[in-house]
């Protein structure tokens, strides 16, 4: 795996700060995404990923826009089905996999973190020291104005 | 319509002002209408006007172009606006099949928007921007009618209301509107007979349906309209009177009105004096929250306050009314535009009911002479007021208690008509406030006493000083307090305390002794003049 890359020196992210996946940063490490991806499907789509590759490409769109976004197989089954089954983010899942499962969950809409803090049950300040400092996780990067 | 946009907070606060536009589709309101608005239904209407106008400016923006919406088909070089994302805008670049099992067949268009290429789902049955009326789609954050109502809709309607006053088309009674041009003609003979009808009712109250009754109509004209248009031509004619509190219309017949009430009483007139209230000693405002005289500074009333206790002077009392105070108007009846306005006290003791008058221009309500005559008060009795459990009716309520002989401060008159103050023992059965109480030994002597002064050129030092020296008389140290001194020198000229204060703070031969006490020093008088 590549070394997670550094965000903005100048930016102070806070409680308010929204975070989003980055799929930009995502786009520079193809295949850890794929493996990466597929760690969060059910175990009924991980079943169907072992006998069908995941290379087809999937126009997804997007609730609020009608935009479109193309997206492998393996996406278009965590966003449509494996992310809304219950127990998707439990107490057990590490912390960078829950906040990254509520992005694909509302189709990486961006959340502020103390919302984030709400939504996964974990401690909003636990949140800020992981993701808004200077490394980047899983793609998991605040919002930055014209971003 | 302004630059501003509609859905935007910047339009409806402070900045919010009426354009020939507006006053258009006001009388365009009133003409489909067909009745008499108020300037909150008219407020209600513009600022739904004005959030459509805005919805179709910004669908304007798109006449030479197309909103994009999932559900239409579209081809290279068509140009877009997308209202889900606030407005951008994009030209058709390329179209292909979509692919999603899920979605069955539809289109993925390729638009260029500003320098990037983005792609949109097109021929798609079902998606939700299909659904949304399109002057929505744009922005989650704008405001909606409620919203602005609710924020600022009183602004808005006193801004319709001050638009409106300058427009001679229009014309309103009690807060409603209507053009000028559209109101019924009412005969001469219509308002004979209006007039015949308040005379039987003894000069009224009486609303103007029981008028209506009375008066046949041309038919087939709407009966809000037919109302609104008696009550104009009413209100155009001096013989009546409208008299009905805020939202009640109420008619009576000017010359059966009480002479108080057509005539302010002149013991009440004030002729309001120059004076520097900067030069005033930091004290007086006290005093004027103390004494809280009509004319006097308002202070803001309390908004919880249920009942207000006052000290009657000798004015109102001599004519039988109250202050109109700040804090009094609150609980009194009052009216959009009516000078007069006709509603019922109730005696808390006896639950006698009997009329009032609110004369707002003149700051008094009228009504109490019997009912002073009644209690047995004198000016400095405490005189508590509150609103009925009836809507429109005022409570009376005097401080009465077992009556005992008591030395009371009262006034008389000289051969000269100056006032004369001696202490005699008098059965009191109130409560009063002992600086300001007083009895008069002869009326018709203080009017002789009240034309002297009213004739005199610069009467006002003259009288400070002539009844200044008649309270000093009364106690050991001669000195007179602050309200002792306003309450007499009103009982020949109705002055507020801040001209009187002016007074003793500018005069050499005022000392201030303290605790509003003021003693006076012959020496420097002697010299002064």
């Amino acid at each position: 795996m590549n070394p997670p890359i550094r965000t903005s020196r100048l930016f102070r992210p806070t409680l308010e700060t929204r975070l989003h996946i980055d799929y930009d940063w995502w786009s520079r490490n193809d295949r850890e995404w794929r493996v990466y991806l597929a760690s969060h499907l059910c175990q009924e789509h991980r079943a169907v990923l072992e006998v069908q590759p995941a290379e087809e490409q999937i126009d997804w769109v997007q609730a609020d826009t009608g935009e479109v976004r193309q997206v492998d197989s393996i996406q278009h089954a965590l966003i449509t089905h494996c992310s809304q089954q219950p127990g998707y983010i439990s107490p057990q899942t590490s912390l960078v996999d829950a906040v990254f499962r509520v992005f694909l969950a509302n189709d990486n809409t961006p959340m502020t973190i103390r919302d984030l803090a709400e939504r996964t049950g974990r401690p909003a300040e636990t949140i800020l020291r992981t993701l808004g400092g200077t490394h980047v996780y899983k793609g998991l990067r605040p919002v930055l104005a014209g971003s | 319509m302004t630059e501003r946009q509609a859905s935007a907070p910047s339009a409806w606060g402070e900045s919010f002002t009426i354009t020939p536009s507006d006053i258009e589709f006001i009388n365009n309101l009133l003409l489909e209408e067909g009745v008499p608005l108020s300037s909150e239904a008219m407020a209600q209407a513009l600022v739904q006007e004005r959030l459509r106008q805005e919805a179709r400016r910004r669908a304007n923006l798109t006449a030479s172009q197309k909103i994009y919406q999932p559900k239409n088909r579209y081809q290279a070089n068509d140009d877009l606006v997308f209202p889900a994302l606030g407005l951008a805008r994009g030209k058709v670049i390329s179209v292909r099949p979509g692919h999603n099992p899920d979605l069955g067949g539809f289109e993925v268009i390729r638009v260029r928007m500003d320098e990037s290429d983005r792609e949109f789902a097109a021929n798609l049955a079902i998606h939700k921007l299909n659904d949304i009326p399109l002057e929505t789609i744009s922005g989650t954050e704008d405001l909606n009618a409620e919203e602005v109502m609710d924020r600022w809709g009183s602004g808005v309607a006193e801004t319709i209301e001050k638009e409106l006053e300058k427009q001679e088309e229009f014309v309103r009674i009690a807060g409603r509107w209507f053009p000028r041009s559209l109101v019924v003609p009412i005969s001469p003979g219509h308002l004979n007979l209006a007039e015949a009808v308040l005379d039987v009712a003894g000069g009224g109250p009486l609303p103007t349906q029981a008028l209506l009754e009375h008066i046949e109509m041309p038919k087939g004209i709407n009966p809000r309209l037919a109302s609104f248009s008696l009550e104009y031509a009413l209100q155009e004619d001096e013989r009546f009177d409208e008299v009905g509190p805020s939202g009640v219309v109420m008619w009576f017949l000017k010359r059966l009105e009480p002479d108080g009430v057509r005539n302010p009483p002149a013991l009440l007139n004030y002729r309001p004096i120059a004076y520097a209230p900067s030069q005033l000693p930091e004290w007086f405002q006290e005093l004027e929250r103390e004494i809280e005289d009509e004319w006097g500074s308002a202070s803001p009333p309390k908004q919880d306050e249920e009942q207000v206790t006052l000290t009657l002077t000798f004015p109102h009392w001599k004519v039988g009314t109250l202050p109109l105070t700040p804090r009094l108007a609150r609980l009194f009846p009052t009216a959009y535009q009516a000078p007069r306005i006709r509603f019922e006290f109730a005696d808390a003791q006896t639950q006698r009911i009997f009329p009032g008058w609110v004369v707002r221009p003149h700051r008094y309500v009228f009504g109490l002479a019997d009912w002073i005559v009644e209690k047995g008060l004198l000016p400095g009795a405490y005189v508590r007021v509150r609103q009925g459990q009836q809507s429109g009716q005022v409570v009376l309520e005097a401080a009465t208690r077992r009556p005992t002989r008591e030395w009371i401060r009262t006034a008389s008159v000289d051969g000269d008509g100056r006032l004369k103050f001696t202490m005699q023992k008098l059965s009191v059965g109130f409560e009063y406030d002992e600086l300001m109480v007083m009895a008069v030994a002869n009326l018709a002597d203080v009017d002789r006493s009240i034309a002297r002064y009213a004739h005199e050129r610069d009467w006002l030092p003259r009288l400070v000083v002539e009844v200044f020296r008649e309270l000093a008389k009364l106690n050991p140290q001669s000195t007179v307090h602050s309200r002792t001194l306003y309450s007499a020198v009103n009982v020949v000229r109705r002055l507020p305390p801040g001209p009187l204060m002016a007074e003793l703070a500018s005069r050499p031969y005022f000392d201030h002794v303290g605790d509003l006490y003021y003693r006076f020093e012959e020496s420097r008088w002697v010299e002064a003049r």
